[in-house]
């Protein structure tokens, strides 16, 4: 069986164009993240570099758990400024003395960098006891009103937010940065549409189909071994993008510290039930867009063994690439939770999750696009295998 | 010559290219039409007004197009102030009511349009800034055409479709080497496909753009094609000197230019690789990767190629810049290229051009190359994939067919049959408190544990089974932008179990853009649900009342939203499918939900008003705004009040008003008073149709229940 599967591989995928375009997609997602760093870092252009420097003294300094101390030094610098700049009487010249142009620069350069991170830090806390105390009041409220669903519910978000806090100040901008970055999904996406499309159609169009299932190993072996070699050269190629993206985002952005930290450190993700850290979240979103990927991966493995010709099987899988993305846009209530494309923006996934009433149970809804996307890689492939069982 | 004739006989009916052509042209016609949505959607909803003013104001804004905006302006004013005593005269006898049912029909002719002249004059205000270059005209049409930078991805996909039917089938079936032994096989033949391919992606261009234009004629109209391109909102910091025809003449021979390099490239490609996979993929990811990829919009123009081509409308647009909240610092998102670039990049696209034009002529030439042997299949099959759907219901939904009345002015409050739903004040803010009607113990509305961090509206609304409220999520996806704002939702609560169910989300981010974040646009659902002041729920559509008065309905099953008509913003009534309400000169108008007819009441003339079921309590203008009680019809009048009245509310038997000595009266509908109940002007009082006691509710905090 292996070497089974390693000819199919050097059939299909381990071919010179393929080695040559997934180098030069490799370049090009490396061109783009750093595009990208230069657009969503805080001092891109070149006259923010005084910004850098004071941005890198004072971080050195605050980086850390951030202690009573800490806290007091830091709003001891900010508040004198605060003030100064509330009575609006300060000047657009530049100063001697100011950690970057003037005093107004400063105060912005402050609450933007450090005390809007600062604040949301400390306050996380109280938020999550204000939480804990609604969930566990409507706990007991739905009890009463013998509504078991709801009750469950909200004891999930009690449990899940039950003593939440954040003690460390780190620069979470390249974590955001990953999070929301999109473009080698296009291009894992584009690598999957070539390889697993002509993994049929190549012995369709050779008429070796016939041939091949008269030889010994040719029925179910063959058909078993070219699955197993898609799958493998889509995980190996998932893989390899995101590993990608994780260490230029770290060389780009330079201070990745943060990795431990639990996930609702980002500012957008405080009503996450997830209590993951930063790193073990990204690895999650590995996994679903590998999930994502190899549904997809079957639709075209489907489609490309029941094709006659290339052109045509190439055709309908760009077709039926473009009804998904089109499904998905058209952001019908309900149906966004079927689409295999959802797992490939996994934080819209759990940004903010509701439970689904399943017999007086609560199902988490970023539960369905995982177990739809299982039930079209098994539907595929029992279509798959019937069909060329009996062809 | 016959051979060329053979040729063509070939590829369009034996490869089916004909076929393929007119189902390209019908998919990309239909998908066109769907997601057209006028760019500027007040010009649609107030046509009738903004054209009769447009069709005096249009062109260049001179000193004439001025001095009319001031007059029309204080002419609305001096309207205004008329109409505001005109009832007066009437209540004090110094006018007749047929004089002033005349005056009323020339007033209500013109306040009609008040509203379209009100988005003119936001469009003359704008352009008002850049006089020689902005002129006013109906930019909808045009915008439609020109106004976006999206690539036409049906169109690109049908030429490499093309491409790979004249140059691959041969390259697949082997015959292409025994033809290119023949006589005329060489390079008279590769050139004759060449053409073939270029003469059909530039046909197919020019249908569907002929297509897009007449669709647009009709449904907008296209007017005035000479004025500067800079009149419309897209293009206007353009520095250039270029009417409209003018631009959208280059722009579509800039996509002419487009894909004629696009089609020979991929023959190109297709020529180098002999395999229609590899081919296809390169091509595909050489335009949409850039495409995606490239974040800042206007180097995909600097770089000479097919995607700046196809794109078209960078080249005419001009610089724009977003400013970075805490230094200022401008940061570009878009640079004008100079004439000289485009020149530049015009030749770099034409020797392009002429280069693969010879390398694919030198390829489609004799030569010996090793392939496998394919054959030819004659017949394609398509897939067609459902996916199954399965929804699943919390509350089990009944139908409710009591006739729910709703009043503006009074939605406050609302009753069921178990439970009383009304606004309270407490230190933190007012919020909705449900109360049980037996056993007097009273709960939040709101149970949601995340509500610290969402924004909830005030509004709410209650019927027999349901409660209905809106909250805002926010998100945070640039740090260092301001805007937090992510999606507006409407969340339904069963009554029985106070189960929740979210009904319907929009997003409210400031700019919307596509899947991966491409053609970012301006959202105007923030502008139109940040002014919601109230809202109701019948039978599936959501429909809500913005403060400057527009009414809007919005279908529950597919988030369409549609403008039904405007009023004043305060007062509105709704029962059992037809809308109430006072049109400019304050007569009451019925409007049907469904039909969208209005019936107008000439004699009914209120100031504010409430209905109940048969009943229209309200404030008549031409008696002094006497508080009024009257049937539908207008017939039995009963003047209740004569004095001034502050509040006012209704039940099955009785009328409440609430006088400038702060005492409630209750009196019956034939005028009789039977009650007086000492109230307050700083307290919200709430009556309901069957509950015996009227609540009132104290804005500094604090209840209490008085028997009715």
């Amino acid at each position: 069986m292996r070497r089974l599967v390693y000819y199919e591989s050097r059939k299909h995928f381990l071919t010179k164009p393929m080695f040559f375009m997934v180098l030069l997609l490799l370049v090009v997602n490396a061109i783009k993240i750093f595009d990208v760093t230069q657009e969503q870092s805080p001092f891109s252009t070149l006259s923010e570099h005084y910004f850098r420097e004071a941005y890198d003294k004072l971080y050195e300094i605050y980086k850390g758990e951030l202690t009573d101390e800490k806290l007091e030094d830091i709003m001891a610098l900010y508040q004198p400024l605060s003030e100064k700049v509330a009575g609006n009487t300060y000047s657009t010249e530049a100063e001697e003395g100011s950690m970057t142009y003037n005093t107004f620069s400063d105060c912005l350069f402050m609450e933007w960098c450090f005390m809007k991170d600062i604040k949301y830090e400390t306050g996380y806390e109280d938020y999550a006891n204000h939480v804990v105390k609604n969930a566990v009041e409507n706990v007991s409220f739905y009890k009463s009103k013998n509504n078991l669903f709801e009750a469950k519910a909200n004891y999930n978000i009690a449990k899940a937010f039950y003593q939440r806090k954040l003690t460390s100040f780190y620069n979470t901008d390249g974590f955001r940065a990953l999070f929301y970055y999109d473009f080698s999904t296009i291009i894992i996406i584009l690598l999957c549409l070539y390889g697993c499309s002509s993994v049929f159609i190549k012995e369709e169009e050779t008429e070796m189909n016939l041939l091949l299932k008269t030889s010994l190993k040719g029925r179910e072996a063959s058909f078993t071994a070219k699955i197993m070699s898609c799958m493998l050269f889509v995980l190996f190629i998932c893989i390899l993008f995101s590993a990608e993206d994780y260490l230029l985002f770290w060389i780009n952005f330079g201070d990745m510290a943060a990795f431990l930290e639990p996930i609702y450190m980002l500012e957008g993700f405080q009503d996450t039930l997830l209590n993951m850290s930063l790193i073990s979240f990204y690895v999650l979103c590995v996994i679903s867009r590998l999930i994502g990927i190899y549904a997809i991966a079957f639709l075209f493995m489907m489609v490309s063994l029941f094709g006659k010709n290339t052109l045509s099987v190439f055709v309908v899988n760009i077709a039926s690439l473009a009804v998904i993305i089109g499904i998905y846009t058209a952001n019908v209530r309900g149906l966004k939770y079927v689409n295999p494309l959802s797992l490939f923006f996994c934080r819209k996934l759990f940004i903010r999750q509701e439970f689904i009433n399943l017999f007086d149970y609560p199902v988490c809804n970023s539960l369905f696009p995982y177990i739809f996307s299982g039930m079209i890689m098994i539907a595929a492939i029992a279509l798959m295998s019937r069909r060329w069982k009996r062809g | 010559m016959d051979l060329n004739k053979y040729e063509f006989r070939k590829l369009l009916l034996h490869h089916k290219l004909l076929y393929l052509m007119v189902g390209f042209q019908i998919v990309a016609f239909i998908l066109f039409a769907i997601n057209d949505k006028p760019v500027n959607m007040d010009i649609e909803n107030y046509l009738e007004g903004y054209t009769y003013y447009m069709n005096q104001a249009e062109g260049e804004i001179t000193e004439k197009t001025s001095r009319f905006f001031d007059d029309t302006s204080q002419s609305y004013a001096a309207m205004e102030s008329e109409f505001q005593t005109i009832y007066q005269k009437v209540s004090d006898g110094e006018i007749t009511i047929a004089e002033c049912r005349e005056r009323i029909e020339e007033l209500n002719s013109c306040l009609e349009k008040k509203k379209g002249f009100l988005v003119l004059y936001e469009q003359y205000a704008d352009a008002k800034e850049n006089k020689t270059n902005r002129y006013l005209l109906n930019t909808n049409a045009w915008d439609a055409l020109l106004s976006n930078e999206s690539l036409d991805i049906p169109l690109v996909i049908f030429i490499m479709i093309i491409a790979c039917v004249c140059f691959g089938v041969e390259i697949y079936s082997e015959m292409d080497i025994l033809l290119r032994m023949s006589q005329r096989g060489e390079r008279k033949s590769g050139f004759f496909k060449l053409l073939v391919v270029i003469m059909f992606s530039v046909i197919s261009m020019i249908l569907e753009y002929a297509v897009r234009i007449g669709f647009l004629q009709v449904k907008y109209g296209f007017t005035h094609g000479e004025y500067p391109l800079q009149s419309l909102t897209f293009f206007r910091e353009y520095t250039g000197n270029v009417s409209l025809i003018e631009a959208s003449l280059g722009i579509f021979l800039w996509k002419i230019l487009g894909c004629i390099m696009w089609g020979i490239i991929t023959s190109a490609l297709l020529l180098l690789f002999r395999k229609y996979a590899l081919a296809m993929i390169v091509s595909i990811a050489g335009i949409i990767l850039p495409y995606v990829g490239i974040s800042n919009a206007s180097i995909k123009y600097y770089i000479p190629g097919p995607l700046g081509a196809l794109l078209g409308t960078g080249f005419y647009r001009g610089s724009s810049f977003n400013v970075r909240e805490y230094s200022g610092e401008k940061i570009y998102t878009f640079l004008q290229l100079s004439g000289k670039t485009k020149a530049v990049i015009l030749g770099i696209d034409i020797f392009l051009i002429l280069l693969l034009s010879i390398y694919v002529i030198y390829k489609y030439a004799n030569c010996w190359t090793p392939m496998l042997c394919f054959r030819k299949k004659a017949v394609s099959c398509i897939v067609i994939l459902a996916l199954g759907i399965s929804t699943l219901t919390g509350c089990a939904p009944k139908n409710a067919i009591n006739p729910r009345i709703f009043n503006l002015v009074n939605s406050t409050n609302y009753e069921t049959a178990k439970y009383l739903l009304y606004e309270e004040f407490q230190d933190e803010g007012a919020c909705v408190v449900v109360r049980d009607k037996n056993t007097g113990e009273t709960t939040e509305l709101v149970k949601d544990p995340y509500r610290e961090n969402k924004e909830i509206v005030s509004a709410f609304y209650a019927d027999e089974q349901y409660a209905y409220y809106l909250e805002m999520t926010k998100d945070r996806e640039d740090k260092y932008m301001a805007d937090d704002r992510d999606e507006i939702s409407l969340v339904r609560i069963c009554l029985e179990d106070f189960s929740t169910k979210k009904l319907f989300s929009c997003s409210v981010k400031t700019t919307k853009g596509d899947i991966f974040g491409i053609d970012k646009r301006e959202n105007e659902n923030f502008d139109i649900y940040s002014g919601l002041t109230s809202f109701f729920v019948y039978e599936n559509t959501f429909y809500f009342v913005t403060w400057d008065g527009e009414v809007y309905g919005v279908d529950l099953m597919t988030g369409d939203r549609k403008l039904l008509f405007t009023c004043d913003g305060i007062n509105l009534s709704f029962c059992n499918g037809v809308f109430y309400y006072t049109d400019t000169v304050s007569q009451l108008v019925e409007y049907q939900a469904g039909t969208g007819k209005c019936v107008v009441h000439e004699d009914i003339i209120a100031d504010e008003f409430i209905i109940n079921v048969n009943h229209i309590v309200y404030k008549d203008r031409t008696n002094n705004n006497a508080l009024t009680c009257t049937d539908f019809e207008g017939q039995k009048k009963v003047i209740i009040c004569k004095e001034q009245v502050y509040f006012c509310a209704a039940d099955q038997s009785h009328i409440y008003y609430m006088d400038e000595n702060e005492v409630l009266h209750r009196v019956d509908f034939a005028g009789k008073a039977s009650k007086d109940i000492k109230a307050s002007l700083s307290s919200g009082i709430y009556v309901f149709d069957n509950y015996e006691k009227i609540i009132f509710c104290n804005y500094d905090g604090g209840l209490t229940e008085v028997d009715k």
